[in-house]
C-alpha cells in the first residue's frame, strides 16, 4: 500500500504544492522541547487549541513552526470513522517524516535546531481540528524529544515529592489504573498516557505534555522534575519488584516509545537514548495487584 | 526448518544492538522489541557478515565450550524462530 492510500484521494503530491493558509491567527503551544507555533489559523482553529489545555508560551522563536495550509475537501477520502480509532499512515525519510489521517497531511523536517512543519487540512470545525492538532503534536513531540536526546514514553508519571516516578507499559498494562490510584491518594499526576523525558546534567527529568489517556486526567503542569525511578509495569497476583537486565530494560522502553520506534531512520538513535536512560536510571519490573496497594513500597 | 547451507541476514527494517552481552532487536513494522542471549547476539552479528549457518556454527564452536551437535541444533532452532518473527530472511 502506498503512502496516503487510506486517507488521500490522489496521494500526497497534489497537496504539497498548496501554500494558502486558512487565516491570520497564530497560536503558541509550549511543550518540553520548546514552542510549537501554529500559523495561519482561523479563529475557529485557534479556539480548538484551547481544548489541549496548554498555557501560552512567551512569543519567543518557535522551535517548530507549524504552517497550517488549506486543502480542498476533495483531496481527502470521506471515511465514516464514527468515533472509531484509526491508525495513521507514515512515510519515513532520513530528513523528514510525513503522516496522514482523517482530513489532514503533515510533513515534519527532523534534525537539530528549529524545524519546519507543514499541515494540510480540510478541517476547520473546532472539535475535529483539536483532534488533528493532537495527532500533529504527539508525533512532533516524539521526534523533537529524540532530536535533543530525550524520549516520549507511554507511561503514567506520579510526583509524590520533588522527584517523579514513571510507570511505563503498553496499552492495557495498567498506567491509568496506577494514575487513578495516585490521584485518589492526593499525589500529583502528570499524564497517564504520555510523558516527556529529557536529558539533564545528572540524569533525566520528566516533563508533562498535554496528552491524556484513558483516565482523561488533565495533566498537572509542573516544572520538569528529576526522574527518580522507572518501573516497567505488569498486573499480577502479588506485588513485587525485580531488577531488569539492561537489555530487557531497553527492549521494554523501546516498545513504549511511540512513533519513533517504528521509524527505520530513528531506531538507532532511539536505542542510544534508551541505553543511556537505562544506565542512568535502571528500570525495575513492578508486578502489582488491583486494586493498587504498592505505594508504601515505592514512595 | 532452517538449512545449514543457507545464508540468512537481518531484514533491512530490523535494528539490532548488543547491550551487556545480550541482543536487543527492534522490528520496524511492529515496534516490538526482542531480547536474545549472548550467543543469539553473536549469531546475529555473524549473520550480518552474510555467512552460512554452517560457517556460523564453526565460528561459534571456537568461541564457546559447547558440543558441536548442540550448537547445530540451537543455531537451527534460533534461525527458525527469527524467521518466524520476521527478524531475518533467507538471502537470495
Amino acid at each position: 500500500m502506498s503512502f496516503g492510500e487510506q486517507f488521500l484521494s490522489n496521494g500526497p503530491e497534489p497537496l504539497l504544492s498548496l501554500t494558502q493558509g486558512w487565516g491570520e491567527a497564530s497560536r503558541d503551544i509550549h511543550l518540553p522541547f520548546g514552542t510549537c507555533r501554529f500559523d495561519n489559523l482561523t479563529e475557529s482553529q485557534h479556539r480548538a487549541l484551547d481544548t489541549l489545555d496548554v498555557r501560552d508560551a512567551p512569543l519567543d522563536r518557535a522551535h517548530v513552526d507549524i504552517d497550517v495550509r488549506s486543502a480542498d475537501p476533495g483531496a481527502f477520502r470521506n471515511i465514516a470513522w464514527d468515533g472509531l480509532e484509526y491508525e495513521l499512515e507514515f512515510d519515513y525519510r532520513p530528513d523528514r517524516v510525513s503522516w496522514t489521517g482523517d482530513g489532514f497531511l503533515v510533513e515534519l523536517e527532523t534534525g537539530d535546531g528549529p524545524r519546519a512543519c507543514r499541515l494540510w487540512t480540510r478541517v476547520n470545525e473546532p472539535a475535529h481540528f483539536a483532534g488533528v492538532a493532537q495527532n500533529v503534536l504527539r508525533i512532533v513531540a516524539a521526534y523533537r524529544l529524540l532530536d535533543i536526546g530525550g524520549v516520549l514514553l507511554h507511561s503514567a508519571a506520579v510526583a509524590p515529592n520533588e522527584e517523579t516516578l514513571l510507570f511505563y507499559g503498553t496499552s492495557g498494562a495498567g498506567k491509568s489504573t496506577i494514575a487513578a490510584s495516585a490521584l485518589a491518594l492526593g499525589l500529583t499526576v502528570l499524564s497517564d498516557d504520555l510523558n516527556a523525558l529529557l536529558p539533564a546534567a545528572d540524569g533525566f527529568v520528566v516533563a508533562s505534555v498535554p496528552f491524556t489517556g484513558d483516565l482523561d486526567h488533565v495533566p498537572d503542569r509542573l516544572a520538569p522534575s528529576p526522574l527518580a525511578a522507572l518501573y516497567q509495569i505488569r498486573q499480577a497476583a502479588e506485588n513485587a519488584t525485580t531488577q531488569l537486565q539492561a537489555s530487557q530494560a531497553v527492549a521494554g522502553l523501546a516498545v513504549c516509545s511511540p512513533f519513533v520506534n517504528i521509524d527505520p531512520h530513528r531506531q538507532a538513535g532511539l536505542l542510544d537514548v534508551l541505553t543511556q536512560l537505562a544506565a542512568r536510571v535502571p528500570p525495575e519490573k513492578l508486578l502489582f495487584t488491583k486494586p493498587v496497594d504498592f505505594w508504601e513500597g515505592v514512595i | 526448518m532452517s538449512s545449514l547451507d543457507a545464508i540468512y541476514r537481518p531484514h533491512d527494517d530490523v535494528r539490532f544492538r548488543v547491550i551487556d552481552s545480550q541482543g536487543v532487536i527492534i522490528c520496524q513494522n511492529s515496534g516490538e522489541a526482542i531480547v536474545v542471549s549472548n550467543v543469539g547476539a553473536r549469531i546475529l552479528e555473524l549473520m550480518n557478515a552474510e555467512r552460512t549457518l554452517l560457517d556460523i556454527v564453526h565460528t561459534l564452536s571456537g568461541e564457546y565450550e559447547v558440543a558441536r551437535e548442540t550448537l547445530v541444533e540451537d543455531a537451527i532452532t534460533f534461525a527458525d524462530e527469527l524467521v518466524s518473527c520476521g527478524v531475518i530472511e533467507l538471502k537470495g
